[in-house]
């Protein structure tokens, strides 16, 4: 390598971390002699905010691309020559408020002028009647509760550090977690355990997102929570929830938009790709973000180094911790795309089963992966295993939920009907 | 005529490629169809778009899809056309014209059954699906031909996405890719019936025991609550961009030479999607990655050619105007009038020269770019 690339993302200021991170394609597409080599230079890295990240490179002519979680790709052209050094700074986010900067930049809300245009679109739509149902100030609420795949068990409210700020139609509320982990009021590793959810009811339907947390950052703080609620996205998918966490958010922020592609990429992604392994390990420390690793990790193949390095520890991931039903689920898939016998795929079934009783995932594609997991056996005996009418029941009441779930969330966010659950009783 | 969903059959004697490919155009239980209409129509009518990408696909397939590594087997092909008798589609290379089956739930997994039956566990299969799509929560459906016809089920002739993943993972082909080309709008009634559809086959997670799992990447053409584009009686948006795609625009080089990669295919249909009625369009369809497995799809004998689109950065017309390409100063490509408003063109990969003459006279500010994957955007302005 002889020249290098310093990659930058020009991000609004944001009052707790250094930036979002990002992952930066890049790609050699000449070498000096303007002539595409045998071997081209390829990699991927996560970039984050205006720290600079150096990438080593040959000289020659290279593609950029930065691929935001909210679906942008933006592209720079640049040619290195031996022993330059070349700034690459991709364009600017523009944020519609400062303290929208985090949301703007994990994909959840459109950048300035979109996000003024989508509002007036909005508020032409049926003459302005629509304009009756934005709520200048959303009644959301933290509640906590005992989740089931069946419903919600003792509901009450959540008494959390919050503070909240609006504008004429958007709210965003930040909170931090207390310490769960040591929950002692349901002791029974297979049952759910008390959590925190937020909730927004409209007139259509009560938005009820589950809160992941405590969770540590990578510093070891407790990290903030945002929870978004955006009366004018479509389909009552207007509750987003995203935890501030640095480089790391990358991984989440791809997560929810179904980025499995870039979600990957991070684990390639030198430093951050060690990070990303050594957070599976230190389940202890937020088990988590473990588990938003570990889906992002189940995307390469079985036998492949960035998969085998960790998943003997997912076994660690399902026992530890009862209070994450993603650790089981995550347990099964693995086990499932390696069974060699009929045994592991009673295993693996058992495992979806620990993870059904421990309630509705953390995580979306927790979701996904149970209700994928359970329709593999829909039509086998092995289902049997469980006895009939109790497999028969958890894949009824996993479609069920599945169907309430936005697929377009990293965490879980049900579309429950209006008045649901009754928060104020 | 032979009557049967196996248009191209080549035993390959080692791994090899199927490919299943389904067209649902005409709906006869929605709107303007020729049968009893169904109540449970959500406002869905006919198309022209899905049997015109099949097609499409299949002759690209039958006389391109050249790889080495798995060459191509078989291919499979269900449309439902308007008409009274089985839509016919003629082999490009053999000439032997076929009576395919019409896409009902029952042919359409008789034929994908008939598929798997020459398939074994090295072998891949490439399934594509264009019709009529409705999502609910984590779950989509695609509504095959006889969608209405039982009033008792009347959701009962559509794919239930996860059912029909769950119960592909069960089956021989080691590599499955997937793409369904469908709009993915939410529904009430879909969404109270998660378990409606159908998964077409029976999983048995006995018959790949010792086996790795399939590795399985699957594509929707559009996100969720949004809708897929086609031109009336034309190859889809997403059509086109996996044929760009397969073609050489989602190729990688590595030490074992050119591929197209499904992960390449994934980012080259994003870039085309938007691309696909030019890139002065406005259209906004991104495709959704519902399942990611990256794995070569298709061995490339020498390195591919690749797309280039051109446009005027002031907005301004092409169309007219005389574009030239030079690779090391010879002339490679000469366009003497360009026809729509950007040019668009297939190069081979590495450095070149591009000259634009506007139909006016006018010249435009001469660019060196090297062609590589994806594809070439150039903006040219005038001098």
């Amino acid at each position: 390598m002889s020249a290098v690339f310093e990659l930058q993302i020009d991000q609004p200021y944001t009052r707790t971390t250094n930036g979002h991170g990002t992952v930066v394609t890049v790609r050699q597409v000449a070498d000096e002699l303007g002539i595409y080599p045998d071997a081209p230079f390829e990699t991927a890295i996560v970039a984050e905010g205006f720290r600079g990240t150096d990438v080593a490179v040959p000289a020659g002519r290279y593609r950029l691309e930065a691929r935001f979680p909210d679906g942008r790709v933006v592209r720079e052209n640049r040619v290195v020559e031996t022993d330059g050094r070349e700034l690459v700074r991709f364009g600017s986010l523009q944020s519609p408020h400062e303290w929208l900067a985090w949301q703007s930049l994990s994909g959840n809300v459109p950048q300035l002028h979109e996000y003024a245009l989508r509002r007036e679109t909005f508020l032409r739509r049926d003459n302005g009647l629509w304009q009756q149902k934005l709520t200048p100030k959303a009644p959301l609420e933290f509640l906590s509760v005992i989740a089931t795949m069946r419903g919600l068990d003792r509901i009450r409210p959540a008494d959390l550090p919050v503070d909240s700020v609006f504008d004429e139609h958007v709210g965003l509320w930040r909170t931090t977690l207390p310490d769960f982990l040591n929950d002692e009021a349901n002791p029974d590793p297979r049952r759910p355990r008390r959590r925190i959810a937020a909730v927004v009811s409209t007139s259509e339907a009560t938005l009820f997102a589950f809160i992941p947390g405590p969770w540590t950052t990578a510093d070891g703080e407790n990290a903030d929570i945002e929870v978004l609620y955006d009366p004018t996205l479509p389909n009552e998918r207007g509750l987003r929830v995203s935890v501030v966490d640095g480089e790391r958010s990358a991984l989440l922020s791809y997560l929810g938009s179904s980025r499995m592609f870039e979600a990957s990429i991070t684990f390639d992604s030198g430093r951050y790709g060690d990070q990303i392994v050594q957070l599976i390990q230190d389940k202890r420390q937020n088990p988590f973000a473990a588990a938003a690793a570990a889906y992002a990790g189940l995307t390469f193949a079985v036998g492949d180094d960035r998969r085998e390095r960790w998943s003997p520890w997912l076994e660690n991931l399902m026992n530890w911790f009862p209070e994450l039903p993603d650790g089981a689920i995550l347990f099964a898939r693995d086990r499932l795309d390696r069974a060699k016998s009929t045994e592991d795929l009673i295993i693996a079934l058992k495992a979806l089963r620990t993870g059904f009783m421990r309630g509705p995932p953390a995580f979306s594609a927790g979701i996904r992966h149970l209700l994928d997991g359970l329709a593999y056996f829909q039509s086998s005996k092995m289902r049997f295993a469980l006895g009939q009418r109790e497999f028969d029941e958890m894949y009824r009441e996993v479609s069920a939920l599945a169907g309430l779930a936005d697929p377009a969330q990293t965490f879980t966010v049900l579309k429950l009907r209006a008045g649901f659950p009754n928060v104020r009783t | 005529m032979v009557e049967t969903s196996i248009v191209h059959d080549i035993p390959a004697g080692g791994p090899a490629t199927h490919v299943f490919l389904v067209g649902i155009s005409d709906y006869p239980h929605l709107d303007k169809g020729s049968g009893t209409p169904t109540a449970w129509n959500f406002g869905l009518g006919q198309l022209s778009s899905p049997t015109a990408s099949a097609r499409r696909l299949a002759e690209w397939f039958i006389n391109e899809f050249d790889c080495p590594r798995k060459p191509l087997a078989t291919v499979s092909l269900v449309l439902s056309e308007p008409g009274a008798g089985a839509a016919q589609f003629t082999n490009p290379k053999t000439a032997t014209t076929y009576a395919v089956p019409r896409g009902t739930k029952i042919q359409t997994r008789n034929a994908l059954i008939a598929t798997l039956g020459k398939s074994g566990p090295d072998d891949q299969l490439i399934f594509y699906f264009a019709g009529h799509g409705l999502s609910a929560g984590l779950n989509d459906f695609y509504l095959l031909r006889d969608f209405g016809e039982d009033p008792n089920g009347p959701l009962d002739a559509m794919i239930n996405y996860v059912q029909l993943m769950a119960s592909m993972k069960a089956q021989l082909p080691s590599q499955q890719f997937f793409v369904f080309d469908g709009c993915r709008e939410t529904v009430e009634q879909v969404e109270a019936n998660p378990n409606g559809g159908s998964s077409l086959l029976t999983a048995d997670p006995q018959v790949r025991l010792g086996l790795q799992a399939p590795l399985q990447c699957s594509l929707k053409s559009t996100e969720r609550d949004a809708l897929a584009y086609g031109k009336k009686g034309a190859p889809s948006v997403c059509a086109h961009a996996f044929e760009r795609a397969q073609r050489g625009a989602a190729g990688k080089r590595s030490t074992s030479g050119w591929n197209i990669t499904s992960a390449r295919i994934c980012e080259a249909m994003a870039d085309f999607q938007t691309l696909g009625f030019g890139p002065n369009a406005k259209i906004q369809q991104a495709p959704d990655l519902s399942a990611y497995k990256d794995f070569a799809v298709r061995s490339l004998p020498g390195p591919p050619q690749v797309p280039v689109f051109m446009r005027r950065k002031d907005g301004g017309s092409l169309q007219g105007a005389a574009v030239t390409c030079r690779s090391k100063g010879a002339v490679v490509h000469s366009e003497p009038s360009v026809k729509e408003i950007y040019w668009e063109g297939a190069l081979s990969i590495g450095e070149h020269d591009f000259e634009v003459v506007l139909a006016g006279g006018d010249h435009c500010q001469p660019v060196t770019d090297a062609v590589s994957p994806t594809h070439l955007p150039i903006d040219v302005e005038v001098a």
